[in-house]
Parts: structure tokens; C-alpha cells; sequence
């Protein structure tokens, strides 16, 4: 069983990795986060075995409610009551993180694993400036910093994040920023401390103009690489993983049906639900213009009411019925680092990409 | 090709809008935001315009004026070629609506069956005994059965309620369907579903759609014109095919080269548009898209590019677009 051989997992070793720590930065052992439900306790999370090695961008793309932004708050030791994490292990730096103390934990978190979440709107304080807000991170945790060297400091931060006449904006509030640099605000903050080892981005382009988007993306590359962290960067759009991450997982209801590489996964996605989002995609010259597109049937199902097999099952073009309706799949190897949790992985035809794209740019 | 053969559903002329405002409770000076400044374009039945841009560029404006839930301050908007002018119970028939979040808009406390039979007794398009079969005919044009009747909204997946709130555009029998965003809200798996259901009703009914979107590969597949949008005016306008095959202003091509592409192989290394759209109260001179141009000169600094023809059907607002050659 996967449970106890996550580490194989991480064979798509970390090349760009600075830390001569062999193994992954962070890994994710057969975690469980329930919620109450009325009908017995939910689970949005599932069995999920997950590593992010040394300096890598792992995407995580899923549907609403598919739990991926439940993971997000599941490292960072965030998870709303009344959810709980009921089972497994988030193992960083060789600690366990749900065993940590609340103390120990608020040490780590803004500083060694930072989040930068979707809303730059609602996630900055809109009565406190900027400055304030971004020197806050320093003073909780490098007390030794004197008011001014953490001035100097948001500064040359504000700078490195694309921040123009940083000086001036220490002293404004929010609301008088565009989005785009609320976001480069949001970023400065999770990096300020200069230490961070793993940052957690939840959907951090999606309230974004495009334009803006392929700048914050691109600031995003920049620093993973600068600062040669790993980053867990969590979106519904498949676009946005295929121009940024090393490696993908996917979610769906609660658990990882595929781990791979950015390209073996976009090359030859096995998982059937991988399959279809990639159809599923308008590509310019794909197809004739006003014909159907490919669709996934059917809707996200229900998390309080999954079947004993596979959640993808009614949705799914190639469902052999009683194995895959009864037996939950497990999480196999199909390739090295490609995994895939389908029964019927073998059975499929060979990947078909939509036809290539004429370039449209 | 374009969407002007014979008569257009609708049709919009130098249609312009000023917002009001005043910088602080001091500065009693007016400011305005010109939301939309001088836009023209047509759309003909069984025909989708899709209007592009960023947010804060005018689109949202635009559906408003169409639908006069705000009166424009110069131009026309014509239904049939006849001008409207205020908002008459026909035109309100006529001209529907379908918005960007199913979550938002539809009544949470109605059931979906007050939420159908609402606009047939508003426009008393049947009797009241029709009213069933009417509601059951419309949930069966958008792919859902009778049974979702006597559920609320919050029953529903998010698609569903797409679907009802496309049920309701349509039950009056409209000629034209602003759709603000339709999909952007909805679940990738989900989206196909829904596009494919709008141009299958398109097809059946021969209906226009005002289609605003910033997403360029799904204009790309729906729409038969594409209009870009740039601080209030309509800066490139030509039908799908020949705009994406070269479009002919630099911000049609910077949106374009900004969209991401869904290949690792492809990856772009460096954003192309550098900054961001200027503030609406205060214009840049001459071209309003000068200070994010790559290809800005002097003249575009004096003299503001007339939206002028550049081939075929191809409209493009740049002193440079003959340059402009991919």
C-alpha cells in the first residue's frame, strides 16, 4: 500500500534543489481532515500522500471543493473548526507538523512555510498601511530588529517584489493599491523573513487580469528560483500549472488521482478525470469554432455521499462496473513519478492530445 | 462573415458614458470616469460579439447601457434598427441577461419554480394555466427535468444553477442574451457543459449574444466578432477568425500573449505587458494605451489613433497597426 511507501514517491528528484538534505522538504503522510456532518463526519480529505521536494513547483489543480485549499490549510496548521485533522502526518524538516505545539507551529508558519492567498482584497487588513502590515511579520519574528532595519528591510523587499517607489507605498493603506500590487504586497509579506522554505500560494492569480496574472506568475518563477524554495501552488486552472510547475497533482473529491510531471502529465495524462479537464480545454484551432466541446458528464459528487469506490465512477467514459463501483483504487506507479489511482489505468487507450494549436500568438 | 448582414438585433452608436466623482469632500471639482467613451458596433440574430478587455475597462458599462439599467450620456442603442430610450416592458423581453455567478443570482428564498414563472407574469407571455408547461419547457431547453421545481437555489450544483438562470433568460423568448461572464464562475468539468448548451440554444433559437469574457481562448471557440476594450473604447474590432490570426493593436496582442497557454512545452519566460491600466479619471493623452505601449511614439502622445479599417472587417485603433504584421 501507498501509506507506507510515500517516499517512492519523490523519485522525480528535486535537481534544482540548493539543500544537501536528501528527501523531500515536506512530506504528507495519509492525511484525514473531517468535518461534521448531519449524517455522520465528512471527509474532504482523504488517505492524501503528497511530497514537495527542495525547491520545486508542485501544482495542485482540483475543482472547487475537491479539498485542495483544505490541504493548503492543513500545512499551515489552519484548518476552521469544527474540522479536525483525524489521521496522518505532515512531515517538515523531519518534524512532524500535527504534532507540534501551537507555540512551535506559530513559529514556523510566516516564517519557514508562508501562504499567499486568492483575495488580495480581503486578506490585507484594510485599516492598518501597508508598511505596517508587512513589518508585522518581522516583528513577531525577528524581535531583535530594530524599527528602522525592519523598515530597511520591507523596503528592499517591497523592491525585489516589483514594487515601484516602495518608500511611498509603506505609508498607504489597501485600498488605495490595484490588485496587482495588493497581491505584490501579499508576496512581500509571506517572504519578508527571508527564510521561507515552503510557500503555499491558493489560487494566487485567479482574481487577477490577465496581464497582470502572467506578471505575478512570473514573479512567482522568479522568486521560487532566487530564493530556491518549494513552492505548493494551488489553482483550478491548468494553464497557469502547465506555464509554472515541475510537477502536478491532481485532486478530486478529497483525494490525489494523479501525481506526474508538469510534461509527462500534460504529454499523457492517465487518470480518466485528468483526461477530460485536458479535453475539456477551449484551445485556439483545437476544433472548429461554434462546434460542441468535450465535457465531463455529470457534477462534482457529493462529499457526504460518495460511493465505496471510485468517486470519479459516474462520471467516468471507462468504468468497468463492479470493481470500479465497490473497490476504491489506490494510488499505483505507473511510470517513475508518474501515479495514477484508476483500476483501469492499463486498459486505456494511449493519450490522445486535442489536435496541436495553431499558433494564435 | 461579420455580423452585419441586413438587420442587426441591436445595434450601438457612439454610446457614451460619464460616472461622476469627486476625489474627496474637499475637492468640490468634478471628476468623471469615462466608463465608456464613444462605442459603435452590431450584432446579428444567431450571432455572438465577444467583448474583451480587463477589468475597469468598460464592459460591465456597456451590458448596463444595453440594457438601460443606465441611460447613456450621448449615443443610441438600437433594437431592430428602432432607438430606445427608455426601458419599456418590451425591450426588457427582448434583451436578457444571464450573469457571471449562479450563486448570487438567483433569489435564495424562491423556489426555482417562482424563480421561472417571475418573468412570464411580468411580460405576460402565457395564461396562468400555461404557466407549467411553460416553466417545464424552459427547464427542458436547458437540460434539467421537472423535478428541480420545488427545490431552492442552494439545492442545486453550481452548474445547475447556471442552467436555471439561462432557463430564465430565456422563457420570454428573448432576441438577445448579454451573458457577463457566464463560465468563469463554474468548475472547469463544468464549463464545456454550459458553453456547449449556449451555442446548442443559439443554433435552435437563432438567438444574438453580447458575450463578455476576458477568457480569449473560450471567445476564440464561441464568437463570431470580437471587440477589444480599452479604457472605454473599442480598440480592435474584427471578425474571430481574422483576429486570431493577427490581431492588429498591440494590447490585442499583449492580451493575447498574457493568456497562459495549457503547455508545458510553451512556456513563456517574461510577462509581456509591463504595468498596469491607467486610472479611468485621468486619461493619458493622445492614445490611452500609450503608457503600457511597446511600440509608443511621439505621435501617440499627441494625437489620439481614430478607430479606423486595417483590412477586411478589421478595425484597429493604432497610428502603427499597418506595422503590425505577425
Amino acid at each position: 500500500m501507498i501509506a507506507t511507501t510515500p517516499s517512492r514517491k519523490t523519485e522525480v528528484a528535486a535537481e534544482s534543489g540548493d539543500s544537501p538534505t536528501s528527501g523531500p522538504l515536506m512530506e504528507i503522510q495519509a492525511l484525514e481532515v473531517r468535518f461534521p456532518g448531519n449524517r455522520g463526519p465528512v471527509t474532504v480529505i482523504d488517505q492524501v500522500d503528497l511530497a514537495i521536494n527542495h525547491g520545486e513547483i508542485l501544482g495542485l489543480v482540483g475543482e472547487s471543493g475537491c479539498g485542495k485549499s483544505m490541504l493548503a490549510r492543513s500545512i499551515l496548521g489552519l484548518v476552521p473548526t469544527p474540522g479536525k485533522i483525524t489521521g496522518g502526518r505532515i512531515l517538515f524538516e523531519r518534524d512532524d507538523l500535527l504534532n507540534m505545539s501551537t507555540q512551535a507551529m506559530r513559529q514556523i508558519r510566516g516564517d519557514r512555510i508562508a501562504i499567499v492567498l486568492q483575495e488580495p482584497m480581503t486578506s490585507l487588513d484594510p485599516v492598518f498601511t501597508v508598511g505596517n502590515q508587512i513589518t508585522e511579520v518581522l516583528a513577531t519574528h525577528r524581535p531583535e530588529m530594530t524599527r528602522h532595519e525592519r523598515r530597511a528591510r520591507a523596503i528592499q523587499m517591497m523592491e525585489q517584489v516589483g514594487i515601484q517607489f516602495p518608500a511611498n507605498r509603506l505609508s498607504q493603506y489597501p485600498h488605495e493599491l490595484s490588485g496587482g500590487i495588493r497581491q505584490r504586497v501579499m508576496i512581500a509579506i509571506a517572504l519578508i523573513c527571508g527564510d521561507v522554505r515552503l510557500l503555499v500560494a491558493d489560487e494566487p492569480t485567479t482574481a487577477l487580469d490577465v496581464t497582470i496574472q502572467a506578471q505575478i506568475l512570473e514573479l512567482f518563477v522568479q522568486l521560487q528560483a532566487k530564493h530556491s524554495m518549494a513552492m505548493l501552488l494551488i489553482t483550478h486552472d491548468l494553464s497557469v500549472i502547465a506555464q509554472t510547475a515541475h510537477r502536478v497533482a491532481v485532486m478530486y473529491a478529497g483525494r490525489i488521482v494523479e501525481v506526474a510531471g508538469a510534461v509527462p502529465l500534460f504529454d499523457g495524462p492517465l487518470h480518466p478525470y485528468t483526461r477530460g479537464l485536458m479535453h475539456s480545454l477551449p484551445r485556439a484551432g483545437a476544433r472548429p469554432r461554434k462546434s460542441r466541446m468535450a465535457a465531463i458528464p455529470g457534477t462534482v459528487p457529493n462529499l457526504a455521499d460518495l460511493p465505496p469506490g471510485c468517486p470519479f465512477f459516474d462520471r467516468c467514459a471507462h468504468r468497468a462496473d463492479d470493481l470500479c463501483l465497490e473497490t476504491m483504487p489506490v494510488l499505483e506507479q505507473a511510470a517513475r513519478g508518474h501515479w495514477v489511482r484508476c483500476h483501469r489505468w492499463r486498459d486505456l487507450a494511449p493519450y490522445e492530445p486535442p489536435s496541436p494549436q495553431t499558433a494564435a500568438s | 462573415m461579420t455580423a452585419t448582414p441586413g438587420n442587426p438585433v441591436i445595434a450601438v452608436k457612439n454610446l457614451v458614458k460619464h460616472f461622476a466623482m469627486r476625489r474627496s469632500w474637499s475637492q468640490r471639482a468634478a471628476v468623471s470616469v469615462r466608463a465608456v467613451d464613444g462605442i459603435s458596433f452590431e450584432i446579428a440574430a444567431g450571432s455572438t460579439l465577444a467583448l474583451v478587455g480587463e477589468s475597469g475597462c468598460g464592459k460591465s458599462t456597456t451590458a448596463k447601457l444595453i440594457l438601460q439599467l443606465e441611460r447613456p450620456d450621448s449615443g443610441q442603442v438600437l433594437l431592430d434598427g428602432e432607438p430606445i430610450t427608455k426601458p419599456t416592458p418590451r425591450l426588457r423581453q427582448h434583451i436578457q441577461m444571464v450573469f457571471q455567478d449562479p450563486y448570487a443570482s438567483l433569489t435564495p428564498h424562491f423556489k426555482i419554480r417562482s424563480i421561472l414563472r417571475e418573468p412570464l407574469a411580468i411580460h405576460r407571455v402565457c395564461r396562468r394555466r400555461e404557466m407549467r408547461d411553460r416553466v417545464a419547457a424552459a427547464l427542458d431547453d436547458v437540460g434539467l427535468t421537472a423535478e428541480v421545481m420545488p427545490r431552492y437555489p442552494h439545492e442545486l450544483s453550481g452548474g445547475q444553477r447556471q442552467r436555471v438562470g439561462i432557463a430564465r433568460a430565456l422563457a420570454v423568448k428573448p432576441r438577445l442574451i448579454v451573458c457577463d461572464e457566464p463560465v468563469s464562475a463554474l468548475d472547469v468539468s463544468i464549463r464545456s457543459q454550459i458553453i456547449n448548451l449556449l451555442l446548442d440554444l443559439q443554433e435552435s433559437q437563432g438567438l444574438a449574444y453580447l458575450f463578455i469574457s476576458h477568457d480569449l481562448d473560450l471567445v476564440a471557440h464561441i464568437s463570431d466578432v470580437v471587440a477589444v476594450m480599452y479604457l472605454g473604447k473599442i480598440v480592435e474590432q474584427a471578425p474571430t477568425e481574422v483576429f486570431f490570426a493577427g490581431p492588429k493593436h498591440p494590447y490585442s496582442q499583449a492580451l493575447l500573449a498574457s493568456s497562459p497557454v495549457p503547455d508545458p512545452h510553451r512556456r513563456v519566460q517574461f510577462a509581456p505587458l509591463r504595468g498596469e491600466i491607467a486610472s479611468p479619471t485621468d486619461l493619458p493623452s493622445g492614445c490611452r494605451f500609450r503608457t503600457r505601449c511597446p511600440l509608443a511614439i511621439d505621435k501617440c502622445a499627441d494625437t489620439e489613433p481614430p478607430l479606423r479599417t486595417v483590412g477586411a472587417d478589421h478595425l484597429s485603433a493604432c497610428h502603427r497597426a499597418d506595422e503590425l504584421n505577425q
